[in-house]
């Protein structure tokens, strides 16, 4: 049961409208307040460690410098360039006892040898030349088919003036070496 | 009472208006220092950590350092200089009398410049299993190189064979500091 008069019911309705937006007022101020409240202390907090981080950071600066990092910096880097060097030229070298040992080893009797000179062309490829005299046709053939055999060696060029005489007679021969077995490469 | 002149919600709203304002702008104003201090001290802070770890690393590279001294020095020693050259020449001799072989060098070029390379010419003179060693001895010795060219023949004694052979090589060192 309504006591009020329409007329007055009206106004009752808006003050009831405008205290609901003061309450809501207020939760909101109190609100924003507790929020101040706690937001003020991390900002001291900050602000106040701010400096001493900063402190800190100028003094670990300064010892960073104090320890001479920098020539200790440059000494690995240079040892580093040493350790490349060095690797580069492991990689680029080359036996070279084991290719004339399958020249000499792969000799057959009746054969000897007079001359063996290894030489490189502009591609730093590498060949042996080898002159000698053989007591007979077959000898030398069986050495060809030999020196053949061997994987170091990428081809064995021989001239038909070799063969012209059957006994006694001196040859020479070409040997190219196998680029992965002998090879020199030049710094890039 | 007249409830129609009663000005007192109308102020009451308006204060509350006027504070929440107040609270907003002073909360915005703390927050925007706290992010400001934040971003200074974060960097600041990364900084710090940076600086540590490079310190720690730095540390250890030294003491690692240490640790292969005698490594570092194997290193050092298998590159060659001016001044180590002798060293070279003494090794080729002490690989000579290893063998039973007769070393004698004969000329050196030594590079004035990064596009120049270091050279050896020298003739070993013995019979063929000593040159043999002395080549299976020399593909191994610390400093990196390769033989360029050589020339084997047998040293006659006129028209008689001696067994004795003679090679004349050209080395190529590349680790070769100027």
């Amino acid at each position: 049961m309504n006591l009020l008069t329409p007329n007055y019911e009206k106004e009752f309705r808006h003050e009831k409208i405008i205290r609901v937006w003061i309450s809501f007022l207020i939760i909101l101020i109190i609100v924003a307040a507790t929020g101040l409240v706690f937001m003020l202390p991390s900002y001291f907090a900050l602000a106040l460690s701010k400096d001493d981080i900063l402190r800190r950071l100028q003094a670990e600066e300064k010892v960073f410098e104090k320890k001479e990092f920098k020539s200790l910096e440059e000494k690995i880097t240079s040892l580093n360039e040493k350790i490349f060097t060095f690797e580069k030229s492991e990689k680029r070298r080359h036996d070279f006892a084991p290719l004339l040992n399958k020249i000499a080893i792969n000799t057959v009797s009746g054969i000897s040898l007079t001359l063996i000179t290894l030489s490189k062309n502009e591609q730093g490829l590498f060949t042996f030349s080898v002159t000698g005299e053989t007591d007979a046709r077959d000898n030398l053939l069986k050495y060809i088919d030999r020196l053949r055999a061997v994987k170091e060696f990428s081809s064995i060029n021989s001239p038909v003036a070799n063969l012209l005489k059957e006994n006694k007679a001196s040859f020479s021969l070409e040997i190219k070496i196998n680029p992965e077995a002998y090879k020199y490469e030049s710094v890039k | 009472m007249n409830l129609l002149n009663n000005k007192k919600p109308f102020w009451a709203l308006a204060a509350g208006f006027t504070i929440l304002a107040i609270l907003g702008a002073l909360i915005w104003f703390t927050y925007g220092k706290i992010q400001q201090a934040s971003a200074v001290s974060a960097e600041a802070e990364g900084k710090i950590a940076l600086l540590e770890k490079k310190e720690r690393e730095f540390s250890l590279a030294e003491s690692n350092l240490k640790d292969f001294g005698p490594e570092i020095d194997l290193l050092d020693g298998a590159f060659l200089s001016e001044g180590t050259f002798v060293d070279f020449l003494r090794l080729l001799e002490s690989l000579a009398k290893k063998t039973g072989v007769k070393f004698s060098a004969q000329n050196a070029k030594l590079p004035q410049s990064d596009k120049e390379i270091a050279s050896l010419n020298f003739e070993i003179t013995g019979n063929f299993r000593g040159v043999a060693d002395f080549f299976a001895l020399l593909d191994k010795i610390p400093y990196a190189g390769i033989v360029d060219s050589a020339i084997i023949s047998p040293k006659a004694d006129g028209q008689k064979r001696t067994g004795v052979i003679t090679a004349r090589i050209n080395y190529i060192i590349f680790n070769f500091k100027i």
